[in-house]
């Protein structure tokens, strides 16, 4: 259903149609932006199936949100923020659990794809490291929130956002330098597979 | 880390550097790195592969292209939880489009061809209360029926042509206006063109209507909107 020319409706406009009633716009917003959606949603999730999860409760949070989204940023952004959210919120909740052991499940972001790009070495560096250092610099770095505000969505004090960041950035460059195997090699110590 | 002035510092490592980039370092370790990295070219590439990483992710955040398919089953199960949302009762108590009343109305009275409905009660209520179907006393009117400034088959010749919106280009201020005279926002717009009216800049544009051989021709002011229909005239116009 899109008007006579045919172009298709902008985010905000499937965002207006769905506050005035129309009962499928919203559905179309979350196919646009899901599969950047649900990629946000398995980097910041132990498992794939915590991801499904988050991802819906986040989707069906937006739809009856959407009345009060003051169009203050991108209709995107707003919607990456509520999956980030609903993502840590589970973390948080898990992580201050003692019973609750945060294994990751063996992990793979995407289908092998036949030519290597960056976007797909990063993808696989952020899956092979442990859940909490990965939502940390996946909050800080890929959503561009302060280390305050993910520290607050975490639950975490800023001091533990900022070393898990600086973890995960140190294994990531380690991850790329290899990819990047034209990079002059340095000749000093590159233990770059510390613990926790 | 120890920065004594007799001693020798240690070795730059990717975790020291990844600690000063996250600002983990005091203010005069984190100078007395900076000054070694100046001066040290590995170190410097170490520094400079980290926020290499920092741009990447945020490169990641910023590319949907890059992002993989999601699994149809969670497509799917997220679309029918979506689709679930609008069978609960709060939702379905939008209120249903104005041109049914339009629609009965024209059939209550009048040739159906060129039947000048005009002034009806088009102001927005938060709810319908013509549910019964209209009575005359339900039907306000707030003009003298009047004459549309496009004849009928002017206005046929409309749904051939690419809709002109003028004031109303901007889709945000027309799904406004939609909304104002009871429409849904994503309303499909079959037609439209600037007019003038009685001396008035003012835009005709053609909504569906009742059944899919009539179409709604309406005639509002410039400046309309949610709270401000600006509806001039309107009539329904059955299509060749």
């Amino acid at each position: 259903m899109g008007s006579f020319e045919g172009v298709d409706r902008s985010d905000a406009e499937l965002l207006a149609a769905h506050v005035a009633g129309d009962r499928y716009a919203f559905e179309e917003l979350f196919y646009r932006h899901q599969r950047q959606l649900y990629r946000l949603a398995r980097v910041t999730s132990r498992s794939p199936e915590d991801a499904a999860d988050a991802l819906q409760d986040a989707m069906l949070k937006a739809h009856r949100n959407a009345p009060a989204f003051r169009h203050d940023s991108a209709v995107s952004s707003w919607l990456y923020r509520i999956v980030l959210n609903a993502c840590l919120d589970r973390l948080r909740r898990l992580m201050h659990n003692p019973t609750t052991a945060l294994e990751d499940d063996a992990c793979h972001v995407g289908d092998p794809m036949p030519s290597v790009d960056t976007a797909i070495v990063i993808e696989r560096a952020l899956m092979r490291l442990p859940v909490e250092q990965r939502a940390a610099v996946v909050a800080v770095d890929m959503q561009g929130y302060s280390v305050a505000e993910t520290a607050r969505m975490l639950g975490i004090a800023e001091g533990t956002v900022k070393s898990r960041c600086s973890r995960a950035r140190a294994k990531l460059a380690g991850a790329l330098e290899h990819f990047n195997a034209g990079a002059a090699t340095p000749s000093g110590n590159r233990d770059v597979g510390g613990s926790v | 880390m120890d920065n004594d002035a007799g001693r020798e510092p240690g070795p730059i490592t990717p975790e020291l550097l990844a600690d000063l980039q996250a600002g983990l370092l005091d203010d005069a370790s984190a100078a007395a790195l900076r000054q070694r990295v100046r001066t040290d070219p590995e170190a410097a590439a170490m520094l400079a592969a980290l926020d290499q990483v920092r741009r990447d992710l945020a490169g990641l955040g910023a590319d949907e292209s890059s992002a993989p398919a999601v699994p149809a089953e969670v497509t799917a199960r997220i679309g029918a939880a979506l689709r679930e949302q609008h069978r609960t009762p709060a939702h379905s108590a939008r209120h249903t489009p104005r041109w049914q009343l339009i629609a009965l109305v024209a059939g209550v009275g009048a040739a159906v061809v060129g039947a000048v409905v005009g002034g009806l009660m088009l102001t927005r209520d938060p709810a319908p209360t013509w549910s019964l179907g209209p009575t005359a006393e339900s039907i306000t009117a707030t003009r003298q029926a009047t004459e549309l400034p496009l004849s009928n088959p002017q206005i046929v010749d409309l749904l051939s042509k690419r809709p002109d919106y003028g004031p109303l280009t901007d889709p945000a201020q027309r799904a406004s206006c939609l909304s104002g005279l009871g429409y849904s926002g994503a309303t499909a717009v079959l037609g439209a063109r600037p007019v003038d009216m009685n001396g008035q800049a003012a835009i005709l544009i053609v909504l569906p209507a009742d059944t899919p051989r009539m179409v709604l021709a309406l005639v509002v002011e410039p400046d309309c909107n949610a709270a401000h229909s600006g509806l001039l005239a309107n009539t329904l116009v059955t299509r060749p």
